[in-house]
């Protein structure tokens, strides 16, 4: 069964895409109600942040608990800029990103030392600590009570404040990151990312500066995360420093890991998943994180790659029972016994 | 310092180690060993277990700092010093290697593996990726070309698509010495490549090395298979406790009393 979809897919990818393409254009003017075409954008937004963490993790190998906070200092960067000096969001967006890299760049050198756990803690405080720093800089941020009345973009003088106008600004922005996203993947800087995160000395060996291509995946990461929180702060007109809590890095990387984790698609898949099936289901709204909570450990037992990843992030330890554990071949010889 | 030193047969040398040493805690690990590569040759490093080899080519490949010692590169345009360069430098500057134990990119493909073992050779960074600008394309098609016939080289283009993780033991053996082989270097060290293998793939092996030698690679090889190293080598060293107790051919070295003792133990009743 799996194996079929994924050839059908395979076989087809370029009418399904051209039909995919042509149904997201189509449906703001179809049976695109208002709500409907926000949980759309909130989609969008949301593959953006899975792929972009996924391009840390994914490619990498190197966990982030922090890219909530990156999604937040893009948000914040961009409205303030807005608010505060009254700057168009074609100029607040990107130097939101840019923002955002360098904060990442600069989280990334202090951090891409620590392996996995330590990973972990680090960026997790760090998310924590930007929370903080929202919540206690009013002077900037006006701290606990948010930032509204954050502008619309404008075109060509025209502004795209209605749903429809700001769903297609969105969705372009997504494609283009997936787009990058996916170049990256297939070249030599990804190739690089993903020796990394395969074996670190092997990389090195191969002439992979394995430290500074950390950094650049951290940081490169940051920047799609830090244009997201811009395209969410001027879409949703209000911005408080809740919205950029550790709760919402747990939700990306819930999404890159039950999407698949390595993979272009999986994020998209785990984005989908994550935002529309709580939406279809809204009158169970508090059992929300139940859900995600269920999801993603039945996701690690059964398919601990992710419904379309290429390598788990989380690893079973050897010999533990699992459903999907096939062994190919004896440990001694093979290449995942080294070190 | 070592401006143009020549072999004794007129080849010259390529790598000059110089008393390197390291120790872990109060053991010596690697106990101020020279050793020099001349351009061209098989230079095989013996010792029994825990002698100290695979620590040296760590020490050559900076994946260990060594304590003290000279490790100096001599391409032709100059002598470099390379013990304070980081491992990506030096493989750049075209020492390659595998490993004792396997590493290969396990979830890469095959040919990504060998492809990314090219990743030295080019430059294009972030924005040729995303743009897939003209010379990316052209690097990009050069990287792969290369790559695949190399693969055809050891047989193993058909599988070029597999995960590298799923190919059987004789295979990622080849496929590690191909990934090291496409950043084109100039010296090959090899950690036991005979690690595992039947009679029949050793021959193989064999013939592999003999020809790389033969298209003017510099090979350093660590073995514990003695015929392969008999046949192979131009010059053995040998390590024991991390010292370098004997260097010399195959026979030089098959009659040296210290090797004999170091293999054996000492012969009670001399």
């Amino acid at each position: 069964m799996k194996e079929t979809i994924g050839s059908f897919v395979r076989r087809y990818r370029i009418y399904l895409s051209i039909v995919g393409a042509v149904l997201l254009i189509v449906f703001p003017v179809t049976l695109g109600t208002p709500y409907l075409i926000q949980v759309m954008v909130l989609v969008f937004i949301y593959i953006v942040l899975a792929s972009s963490l996924n391009l840390i993790t994914g490619f990498t190998g190197m966990f982030s608990l922090g890219h909530g906070a990156f999604y937040g200092i893009g948000a914040y960067t961009s409205a303030i800029l807005a608010l505060g000096l009254g700057l168009p969001f074609w100029v607040t967006m990107p130097l939101a990103g840019i923002f955002a890299a360098l904060i990442g760049a600069f989280i990334g050198l202090a951090t891409a030392r620590l392996r996995q756990t330590f990973l972990v803690f680090g960026t997790l405080a760090f998310g924590e600590i930007v929370r903080i720093v929202i919540m206690n800089w009013p002077d900037l941020t006006r701290g606990p009570f948010g930032i509204p009345g954050i502008p619309a973009p404008t075109i060509f003088g025209f502004s795209l404040k209605g749903y429809a106008s700001y769903y297609y600004l969105v969705m372009v922005f997504m494609a283009l990151s997936v787009f990058a996203i996916y170049r990256l993947y297939h070249s030599r800087v990804g190739r690089a990312w993903v020796a990394i995160r395969e074996d670190e000395t092997a990389a090195a060996t191969m002439g992979v500066p394995v430290f500074g291509y950390k950094i650049l995946a951290f940081s490169l990461g940051c920047l799609f995360a830090g244009l997201a929180g811009a395209f969410y702060a001027h879409f949703v007109t209000y911005i408080s420093a809740d919205q950029f809590s550790v709760t919402e890095s747990f939700l990306i990387l819930t999404m890159v890991a039950v999407g698949g984790t390595g993979s272009i698609v999986g994020p998209i898949i785990g984005a989908v998943i994550l935002i529309v099936v709580p939406e279809l289901v809204r009158f169970l709204a508090q059992y929300r994180a139940v859900f995600y909570g269920l999801l993603l450990i039945v996701v690690m037992v059964v398919k601990p790659e992710g419904i379309a990843g290429v390598k788990a992030i989380f690893m079973r330890a050897p010999g533990s029972i699992g459903f999907s554990h096939k062994r190919k071949k004896p440990a001694a010889l093979g290449s995942e016994a080294s070190q | 310092m070592s401006d143009g030193i020549a072999a004794s047969d007129g080849s010259r040398n390529l790598l000059e180690i110089r008393k390197v040493k390291k120790s872990f805690g109060g053991l010596a690990a690697v106990n101020e060993v020279d050793l020099t590569a001349a351009e061209g040759k098989i230079h095989a490093i013996i010792g029994p277990n825990g002698a100290g080899k695979t620590t040296f080519f760590n020490l050559i490949t900076a994946i260990i700092p060594a304590d003290s010692g000279t490790i100096v590169l001599d391409l032709g345009d100059g002598p470099l010093n390379i013990e304070h360069l980081p491992t990506h430098r030096i493989s750049e500057l075209g020492i390659s290697r595998t490993f004792q134990n396997i590493r290969l990119f396990s979830y890469m493909s095959v040919l990504d593996n060998v492809m990314a073992g090219t990743h030295g050779r080019y430059r294009q960074f972030v924005w040729a990726a995303i743009s897939r600008n003209r010379r990316y394309r052209s690097d990009e098609q050069q990287a792969r070309d290369l790559s695949l016939a190399l693969l055809e080289k050891v047989g193993l283009v058909d599988k070029k698509d597999e995960y590298a993780r799923n190919l059987p033991y004789g295979e990622q053996r080849k496929l590690e010495i191909v990934r090291a082989l496409a950043g084109d270097p100039r010296i090959l060290l090899l950690d036991e490549p005979a690690a595992g293998m039947n009679n029949r793939e050793t021959e193989d092996l064999d013939g592999f090395i003999r020809q790389l030698s033969r298209e003017g690679l510099t090979i350093l090889l660590i073995e514990h298979d003695m015929k392969l190293v008999m046949n192979l080598a131009d010059v053995i060293t040998v390590l024991d406790h991390g010292v370098k107790i004997a260097e010399g051919n195959a026979a030089q070295i098959q009659n040296d009393e210290r090797v004999v003792e170091a293999y054996l133990g000492k012969r009670r009743y001399a």
